[in-house]
């Protein structure tokens, strides 16, 4: 409880000199009016305490999720239980963004009245991430407005913000060429297909159609010939996260809108993005757009954290992976490149 | 338990990336800030009208109850109306200026009259209560009462309702509005303590409980604005909320009822019986400050009829209030006029303003000349009862009379007249000056001397007034008395002698106006430069009128214990007057040889009042330095003619000049107050501009400018976002140029990094830059 202190003694204050006028005067409605003043403080206690007690506290938003950029509503709604009101409850928000591990707190004064009207305050985010938004304490003001009352809360609602959709993309040497299903291969190439990446042994299990007969003819032995046929191919997708937070965010953005690009183009598209927490990197596939939104949810849902030369990491724990792109930020510039991983 | 934290606490800063936005407009906001202000209204008309209504009623006066509240009601929905825009609020004070000038020349007479007719009931009830009599009242041009109280009701309640509904919106002072609404109250709370607890009384208990609530709970600024929340240094807060409002009504009911209840407890219990000892012992002195007015507050003794036992110098104003001091019975034996005297100055204090007394009055062997006359067959011999009813505990002797025969009454040490005794004395009326032969011929020196201080200011006087010594002294004092008469006008309101000056050389020299005591100390000191022994004396000086006006036969008292010898009225009797203090009186005594202590009274005859307005013509005079007041109270003891005071004299010169500055002050307060606000807010911006960083000048100027804009724009004000409103601001500005101007304004924003100098430089002249633009444009819009 914070009393506030200049209103306590204004009404002590008051009390004292209606007694010393009711004291001089005489009179009814003086005296009255000095009843008024006495009754006044227990009424504002025993509704002070009610209304601690009674009041309920909801908060909800209108979605989970949301765009950069874009307004969000909170709801707050203080229902007070009982007759009485308090013009001001003051509730303190707890934000905090898992993607940047930032937080902060703001607070929110609403009436608190017997039908507990719904308060929306818009919310606008500019940086992406996951959002927790925690009602920790309310300050439930008195009648007379002598004190604050807290009232313990824990409500918590989260919403995540992705990335605006649709960027001015710049266009890059990237154009999946191919990309063609199975059967476009054979039509194309027949069943010779030329493009190989890797010969080996047969392997039980393998398809016949993979065999390389030229080969294994000459070294009598079946030898398998592994296809880079677009059909197989994952177009990797890799973030490079960095210290500064919007730079990161547009690096983010970037990848997002890249990745939601190559899905509509029906390419299959892999993310990846190093994480702490796993000290590998972790990858994600998308069948369709809504993987998208899911993968970086997932994303936002731990710490990003910094790596340096992401390509030397990629080396090191995915050397199978021969190439890719890579997103991240330079100069202040967000930039990808096409890492050949053969080279 | 914490206190509230006396340092200025820190703002909560929400997570970086988060912006809470106040600029959002909720489509009910603008209705619910209309209904709040609607509420606000109908609390200050509740409270105006119920404070007005409770003093009227409260003294006895009726008056239209639907055209003063109807009236009232149509003010406060007006005022609410008008309120929601600053223009309706300037045409609001327009309108009402207007509707108060109309008024006040169509209506000036009832308006006027009303308001005498309020003051002339609160005089009656105070009257009443302190059971006091002859106390001034005004004249009443219109006298249909119900009509006068109407208007003048209506009149102050329309300029309490506009300045309590200024105070109730813009800061709840609710201390303002108890001070401006119960304070006339507080007559009628001193006089009855509203015991009957009228509905009035009850409203405004509850309306005053009301806007304390309204102030404890913190949301009573009036903002127009449309957005559902204002910026706070913590985060953002709701702007109105009516639920909460209306429910306060509620609290406020409640709490009445409650001390209500308290309060009818605490009475059958008997704890409270609305007595007030202390209210007793302070009934003399609120009588007094009644009496008296602010004057009486300046004056710095008591003085019956302006008179202290020689004090002199230190009333501003006398202030009569006809209650008896002395029961006289006696004999009429002539139609001179009756002096019973209880103070004889011997010595005059120059500066500091006394006389010093004698209590011998050194008459004796007069005394006995008579006495020998009367025995002789010549003279009379009489007998007078004195009573004391109210006057000071002084001893009261009429002229000459034998201090052997005093019975009954008096003090053991023979030098007072205890309150409620009464005393008998036998005296020796003078019928005939040759009656009273005496031997001795010199009275002493301390009567004839003048301070040194003052010879010279004294003498000046004599040569104007063409005195000389020598001369006789019948002679000397008819002509005193015709150049006072001429040129020293006499007033009851002569105002205070100022500290440092000598009080016969201030009246002489400079104010040349005064009462009794002025021109009978003046006189003194004047007949002693002249040679002629003089005294001081005060005491009281009942005129043949006054008898004829207030005196009672005694029938059945014996004409015969009363009075013996010769008696100049052809019939007399018996009777028994009173003195009051307005009659109290100081006169001169002259020394004439051979007859020794004589009356020698200088002071002038009042000249009469000749009709005038009342309080507003007073009002006027005092500025313009004419006029005079309508006073229907008698005045004075002097034999003659009766006294009135002119308020034009106190007020004339600088003090008129302080009233004038005073209501240019307040007829100019609204304006000049208008100014310093906006100086104010101009000097706090450019001073927190200056403490800023870059980031943060950059918002403050953008915001100061769109502020502005959304306050005229309604449109612009539904722009929420910078992109919104630099497209609706900057229409022409290349789009390049206005994203860069987005992202630099939302890095100034949400960064943490600040702006380089170049950004600032740059958003800074493309804000100015498109300012001057877009006026420009305007502009020749205008003019095409």
């Amino acid at each position: 409880m914070r009393i506030r202190v200049g209103r306590l003694i204004g009404y002590i204050l008051a009390v004292a000199v209606t007694a010393a006028i009711v004291a001089v005067f005489g009179g009814t409605f003086l005296f009255i009016m000095l009843m008024m003043e006495i009754v006044a403080l227990p009424i504002d206690i025993i509704t002070s305490m009610l209304m601690l007690r009674k009041s309920e506290l909801l908060v909800s938003l209108g979605t989970d999720h949301t765009q950069k950029g874009d307004l969000v509503l909170i709801g707050h709604n203080l229902r007070a239980g009982m007759a009485f009101s308090s013009y001001e409850a003051a509730i303190t928000l707890t934000i905090r963004n898992t993607f940047y591990g930032t937080s902060g707190q703001t607070q929110i004064a609403i009436p608190v009245n017997h039908e507990g009207e719904m308060h929306y305050v818009p919310l606008r985010f500019s940086l992406l991430g996951y959002y927790e938004i925690t009602a920790d304490h309310v300050m439930i003001r008195d009648v007379l407005g002598l004190a604050d009352l807290k009232k313990t809360v824990d409500k918590s609602v989260g919403v995540t913000v992705f990335p605006k959709g649709d960027r001015d993309r710049r266009s890059y040497a990237l154009h999946p060429s191919g990309g063609m299903t199975e059967a476009e291969e054979t039509d194309r190439r027949g069943n010779d297909f030329s493009d190989v990446s890797e010969i080996r042994e047969y392997v039980p299990g393998d398809r016949p159609r993979d065999i390389h007969w030229k080969l294994s003819a000459k070294r009598d032995e079946l030898m398998i010939k592994q296809r880079e046929a677009m059909s197989d191919e994952q177009l990797i997708v890799v973030v490079e996260f960095t210290e500064i937070l919007e730079e990161n965010d547009e690096v983010v953005s970037e990848a997002y809108s890249l990745i939601k690009e190559l899905v509509r183009s029906n390419v299959n598209t892999q993310l990846m993005w190093w994480s702490a927490a796993d000290e590998d990197f972790r990858r994600k596939r998308f069948q369709d757009q809504g993987d998208v939104d899911e993968a970086f949810s997932e994303m936002f849902g731990e710490r990003a954290e910094m790596t340096e030369d992401i390509d030397r990491l990629m080396r090191s724990v995915h050397p199978e992976i021969m190439g890719y792109i890579r997103v991240y930020s330079s100069d202040g510039q967000v930039k990808e490149a096409v890492v050949d991983g053969s080279r | 338990m914490a206190l509230g934290k006396r340092k200025k606490e820190q703002p909560l800063v929400p997570s970086p990336g988060v912006t809470v936005i106040t600029a959002y407009r909720d489509t009910r906001t603008e209705k619910k800030g209309n209904t709040d202000i609607m509420i606000k209204a109908i609390a200050v008309f509740l409270l105006s009208a119920s404070s007005i209504y409770m003093y009227i009623d409260g003294i006895g006066l009726s008056m239209s109850l639907v055209v003063f509240f109807g009236t009232l009601a149509a003010e406060a929905l007006i005022l609410s109306l008008c309120y929601r825009s600053s223009k309706g609020e300037n045409l609001v004070a327009l309108l009402f200026l207007a509707v108060f000038v109309f008024a006040g020349i169509n209506f000036r007479y009832e308006i006027n009259s009303g308001f005498y007719a309020v003051v002339n009931t609160t005089i009656d009830r105070i009257t009443d209560f302190f059971e006091l009599s002859g106390m001034r009242t005004y004249t009443e041009r219109v006298a249909n009462r119900y009509v006068t109280v109407t208007a003048f009701s209506i009149a102050v309640g329309m300029i309490l309702e506009y300045i309590v509904f200024n105070l109730v919106i813009w800061s709840a002072s609710y201390v303002w509005c108890f001070i401006l609404t119960i304070i006339p109250n507080l007559v009628i709370i001193y006089l009855d303590g509203l015991s009957s607890l009228p509905a009035s009384a009850c409203v405004w208990l509850v309306m005053m409980v009301y806007i304390a609530l309204v102030r404890g709970g913190g949301h009573f600024r009036f903002n127009r604005g449309s957005t559902e929340y204002i910026r706070t240094r913590k985060g953002i807060s709701y702007r109105v909320d009516k639920a909460t409002d209306l429910n306060m009504f509620f609290m406020a009911i409640v709490i009445w009822v409650t001390g209500l209840m308290l309060a009818l407890v605490c009475s059958r219990l008997n704890i409270y019986n609305g007595q007030s000892r202390i209210k007793e012992s302070t009934e003399p002195a609120v009588k007094d400050a009644f009496l008296r007015g602010a004057d009486g507050i300046l004056n710095r003794y008591p003085a019956t009829g302006g008179l202290n036992s020689g004090r002199l110098g230190g009333v501003n104003r006398v202030i009569q209030d006809g209650q008896p001091d002395l029961e006289i019975t006696f004999t009429p034996y002539s139609t001179d006029t009756l002096y019973i005297r209880n103070f004889i100055g011997e010595y005059y204090n120059p500066v500091d303003n006394y006389w010093t007394g004698n209590d011998d009055k050194d008459d004796q062997e007069q005394v006995s000349a008579l006495k020998k006359s009367y025995k002789s067959g010549k003279g009379a011999r009489a007998r007078m009862d004195i009573k004391n009813v109210g006057a000071d505990v002084r001893l009261y002797e009429p002229y000459y009379t034998d201090t052997t025969e005093i019975t009954d009454g008096i003090s053991d040490d023979g030098k007072a007249l205890p309150s409620g005794a009464t005393e008998t004395v036998t005296y020796y009326p003078l019928i005939s000056l040759d009656d009273m032969q005496i031997k001795s011929s010199d009275p002493g020196d301390g009567y004839r001397g003048v301070p040194t201080d003052i010879y010279q200011t004294v003498s000046d006087f004599c040569r104007r007034a063409g005195l000389k010594a020598g001369m006789d002294t019948d002679q000397a004092v008819e002509r005193l008395r015709a150049y006072f008469q001429k040129n020293y006008p006499y007033t009851l309101s002569p105002g205070a002698t100022p500290k440092g000056r000598d009080f016969v050389e201030y009246f002489l020299n400079e104010n040349k106006k005064g009462y009794c005591a002025h021109y009978a100390s003046s006189a003194v000191l004047i007949f002693r430069s002249l040679g002629i022994p003089a005294r001081y004396c005060e005491g009281y000086a009942v005129s043949m009128e006054s008898m004829a006006n207030n005196a009672e036969r005694e029938d059945e008292l014996s004409y015969d214990d009363y009075y013996s010898g010769q008696n100049t009225l052809r019939s007399s009797a018996v009777i028994r007057t009173t003195a009051s203090d307005m009659n109290a009186h100081a006169w001169v005594e002259v020394y004439e040889k051979g007859h020794g202590w004589v009356v020698a009274d200088v002071t002038p005859a009042a000249t009469e009042d000749t009709g005038g307005g009342g309080f507003l013509s007073d009002l006027m005079s005092l500025l313009t330095g004419g006029g005079s007041r309508n006073d229907s109270i008698q005045n004075n003891n002097v034999s003659d003619d009766n006294g009135t005071g002119d308020i034009r004299d106190s007020f004339r010169g600088p003090r008129a000049m302080w009233l004038m500055l005073v209501m240019i002050l307040v007829l100019a307060s609204p304006i000049i107050w208008i100014g310093m606000k906006s100086l104010y807010s101009d000097i706090k911006y450019r001073r927190a501009f200056a403490a800023a960083g870059s980031s943060d000048r950059l918002i403050m100027h953008y915001q100061r400018q769109t502020e502005r804009r959304r306050r005229r724009d309604k449109e612009f004000s539904r722009r929420v976002n910078y992109e919104e409103q630099l497209l609706y601001l900057y229409p022409d500005m290349a789009s390049e140029d206005r994203q860069r101007l987005k992202d630099i304004l939302d890095k100034a924003g949400y960064s943490p990094h600040g702006l380089s100098d170049e950004e600032y430089e740059w958003a800074m002249n493309e804000l100015g830059q498109s300012s001057r633009k877009r006026r420009h444009t305007a502009s020749n819009s205008d003019r095409v």
